[in-house]
């Protein structure tokens, strides 16, 4: 392209709406989060400086020791049952019988309802009263498993973490599909032939070969178990007592109910650090490349 | 052998997809029943067809006024971020201007940063510039947070399209503007319908910031409608469902009519993130 000094101006022009409204709307409070969790502000009195308070405010808090434990117990479970799950459906799927993609469609129809709906849904269903889980369980005369999935402290956060990987596992499923249709059918043929069985295939030539697609599942599942708000704020709101509480509604119940906005922006500190933290340390120790050749994949 | 292996291919198809699809079938047939029927029996069909249901959530629970709003916002916010960021990814593919990969590295780092930690900054800022309870907002803060995924996406599409259509067009004597409008941009129709209907179904399902920038019915959207309505009238089920029901629909539709654009569209975000 001819660069003339009228192209460079309409360039400058052209880019400035985008980059006004992120740094207005998404650097700034990120600088403003980092600042406050170093004050002490009720919301209405003036602010004044507190050092290291907030923080400590925070970790001497069980709510929120216990949150950063129910979010890292959402991400380990992200990782080792929704990943291998999904990688099941779509190494399913991927053998492309008849009528898969109408089965694909189906797998992805609770990623594109809003979480609102989805966790009304599974509180119907955990419904003590008329949920079908028990109605269900009592139906097959497994009757001591009967219980109050939402209403137990030490089984909610798990009822809660089974909706989140059923909500989502139809969008891992799609981009291990993807990586699944990317490896060369010669190279699963050539293992075939060597005597490989369906399950050495698959641990020996198939993840190897679409690691990148696994990969980026993980950093998905790591990054979604540090944002998850809107679910559990639907399900639970962190209850019975905080045995559901995640760091985001933790932060929510301090921010705006305890008008405590101090320890509430340091909440939101720890969140960033821990999400940029976790996926630079992921991204160091798994250098791959494979996936750049895929940019144009529209 | 090779029939057992299709056949358990099927079996595991088939139980996925009814574990997947009987919690919302189950809402469906549930909006569709007498209150006490919900209550009664789970496993019943409905006696009548309750589309009484409906009306109430409709009428009474006022879902009518947060279908209006909600398509408003949605409109509006897919509007305003196709038409800022297909111009942000024409000058950074295209424009050559200073500065123009660090601006896209800046925009990028924003997939990096889980919305709900900016919440309470956020909520602090529009408090301060008296921007509450404007409708501006919402499709503002929409907009911003899908800046990231969204210039991604455009970009690198448009860093496909072969120059020498450009050049023929400054030939021609059009210069940035007209080029951007006469042929870089019909030529990115399709991944901006990917964009579109992938920033569709985040604005519409959005929760969140909906609840915090809103306080009065006339400007709330179907989602916090809908969890108000549950605090509200909290046996009635039956009516419940329905506002589910009505809530889900119109994502439901679109996925089905674009479900290709929607996986292409993950696919691509997940790869490009």
């Amino acid at each position: 392209m001819i660069s003339t000094k009228k192209n460079k101006i309409v360039g400058y022009l052209f880019i400035a709406p985008v980059l006004i409204l992120f740094t207005i709307f998404f650097f700034v409070p990120i600088v403003q989060a980092v600042k406050d969790s170093f004050y002490s502000w009720n919301g209405i009195s003036n602010k004044t400086f507190n050092g290291l308070d907030n923080y400590a405010y925070i970790f001497n808090s069980e709510n929120f020791t216990g949150s950063i434990k129910n979010n890292i117990i959402m991400m380990l479970s992200s990782i080792i049952i929704q990943i291998p799950l999904a990688l099941l459906i779509a190494v399913v799927l991927s053998t492309q019988f008849k009528g898969y993609k109408f089965f694909r469609t189906i797998y992805f129809i609770p990623c594109v309802i809003s979480t609102v709906v989805i966790g009304m849904i599974w509180s119907f269903v955990y419904n003590p009263y008329f949920g079908i889980l028990n109605s269900f369980l009592k139906s097959v005369h497994l009757d001591f498993l009967i219980m109050d999935w939402l209403g137990n402290r030490k089984i909610a956060f798990y009822s809660v973490i089974v909706v989140s990987i059923w909500q989502w596992i139809g969008y891992i499923m799609v981009i291990l599909l993807a990586g699944l249709n990317n490896i060369s059918q010669e190279v699963i043929e050539a293992s075939t032939i060597d005597g490989a069985n369906s399950l050495k295939k698959l641990i020996y030539v198939t993840i190897p070969m679409m690691w990148g697609y696994i990969e980026v599942c993980i950093l998905l599942a790591i990054t979604g178990s540090m944002k998850a708000l809107d679910l559990v704020y639907i399900m639970t709101y962190g209850g019975p007592g905080s045995s559901t509480e995640v760091m985001a509604t933790y932060m929510w119940k301090i921010s705006f109910i305890s008008s405590k906005f101090g320890p509430g922006q340091a909440v939101a500190v720890v969140i960033l650090t821990l999400s940029i933290l976790l996926t630079v340390i992921f991204k160091k120790f798994t250098s791959t490349d494979t996936l750049n050749e895929s940019g144009g994949i529209l | 052998m090779k029939k057992i292996k299709s056949a358990l291919t099927y079996f595991l198809a088939i139980i996925y997809g009814v574990l997947t699809l009987f919690p919302i079938v189950w809402i469906l047939i549930s909006s569709l029943k007498k209150n006490h029927e919900v209550l009664a029996n789970p496993w019943k069909l409905p006696e009548v067809l309750m589309f009484e249901n409906y009306i109430q959530a409709w009428t009474t629970a006022k879902m009518s006024i947060f279908f209006v709003n909600s398509t408003f916002y949605t409109l509006m916010s897919i509007i305003l971020s196709i038409t800022i960021c297909s111009l942000a990814a024409y000058s950074i593919s295209r424009l050559k201007i200073k500065f123009g990969r660090m601006f896209f590295l800046y925009l990028l780092s924003g997939i990096m940063i889980p919305m709900s930690s900016l919440i309470v900054p956020i909520y602090i800022l529009i408090l301060r510039m008296g921007l509450m309870d404007y409708r501006i907002t919402l499709i503002i803060v929409y907009v911003t947070f899908t800046i990231p995924m969204t210039v991604a996406l455009i970009t690198a599409n448009m860093k496909g399209i072969p120059l020498e259509l450009e050049e023929a067009g400054v030939i021609d004597g059009c210069g940035p503007v007209t080029n951007f409008i006469r042929i870089i941009f019909p030529l990115c129709k399709p991944v901006i319908a990917t964009v579109a209907i992938l920033n569709f179904l985040t604005y519409w399902n959005e929760f969140i910031f909906a609840m915090m920038f809103t306080s009065s019915d006339s400007l709330r959207t179907l989602p916090v409608g809908l969890a108000n309505f549950r605090g509200q009238y909290q046996t009635n089920y039956s009516a419940m469902a329905a506002g589910m029901v009505i809530v889900m629909i119109p994502t439901l539709i679109a996925f089905i009519v674009m479900q290709e654009r929607v996986i292409k569209g993950v696919t691509a975000g997940a790869v490009k993130g």
